[in-house]
């Protein structure tokens, strides 16, 4: 079983995104504070896509997909924008990005630290980037 | 998400009210801003209300790093729940910006 969620490409949706995934992970055998870092990885990854990739273009719409298969958790993150391997990105330490004074590149860093793989991919016209987080899943997933 | 911000004696507090993220942490640089304009030199920042922060947040904190230092601006923030914090450990911001569990031990560190 999947749940998803479609949201027009606009940051001032994220919280939408972080209720929906709020929602979903309950059903995980995850503690709480795995769950809020769960919610905290896939804002990032969509406010870096919305932000980034979308440049805050409501004409276009990000998908969020949650599912679950041999005792991992899958985000696949969908949209339109603009092709990014974040894989590819190296982190900025921070003390260079407090040297810059800097407001961005902690997202990436925080994403490689919470979510064990992410794959990116084309698929047609859309960039997807799928999350992978191993976890022991309910069986009412 | 709200964010008020009242001088108290000597010190300036910052109330943070909801959630900070990609879309409304401006709102909290303007509110950091405006402390430094004003020449604050002792800002506290309430996080008891505070129930999430992204990245967006946390880089408007560090990108002001450098700034209270160089004008002797010391900050420290208190009330922080357990799972916000924890955003802050990831990265180990913990180690740049004062984070105390009560106003008392705030006040001590701007003093």
């Amino acid at each position: 079983m999947t749940h998803k969620i479609t949201i027009p490409c606009h940051t001032s949706k994220l919280k939408d995104v972080r209720d929906f995934v709020t929602e979903v992970i309950r059903l995980f055998y995850l503690s709480e504070k795995e769950q809020f870092l769960l919610v905290l990885a896939i804002d990032e990854i969509c406010a870096n896509r919305i932000l980034h990739s979308n440049h805050n273009d409501t004409t276009r719409n990000l998908e969020v997909e949650i599912a679950s298969q041999d005792g991992t958790v899958i985000f696949c993150i969908k949209d339109e924008g603009d092709f990014f391997d974040l894989n590819q990105n190296e982190s900025t330490p921070v003390d260079r990005l407090v040297k810059d004074r800097r407001k961005g590149g902690l997202g990436v860093s925080l994403i490689k630290k919470i979510i064990d793989s992410v794959e990116v991919f084309k698929e047609g016209h859309y960039t997807i980037h799928r999350l992978i987080k191993k976890s022991s899943v309910s069986t009412s997933f | 998400m709200n964010i008020s911000a009242n001088k108290e004696g000597k010190t300036y507090v910052i109330i943070i009210d909801g959630e900070i993220d990609a879309s409304s942490s401006i709102e909290l640089d303007t509110a950091i801003s405006e402390a430094i304009k004003k020449g604050e030199r002792k800002i506290l920042v309430d996080c008891e209300k505070l129930n999430y922060i992204s990245s967006a947040g946390l880089g408007v904190f560090m990108s002001y790093l450098e700034d209270f230092e160089e004008q002797g601006i010391k900050i420290a923030l208190f009330h922080m729940n357990d799972k916000v914090k924890s955003v802050f450990e990831i990265l180990g911001l913990v180690d740049l910006i004062d984070i105390v569990p009560t106003r008392a031990e705030a006040e001590k560190i701007v003093e």
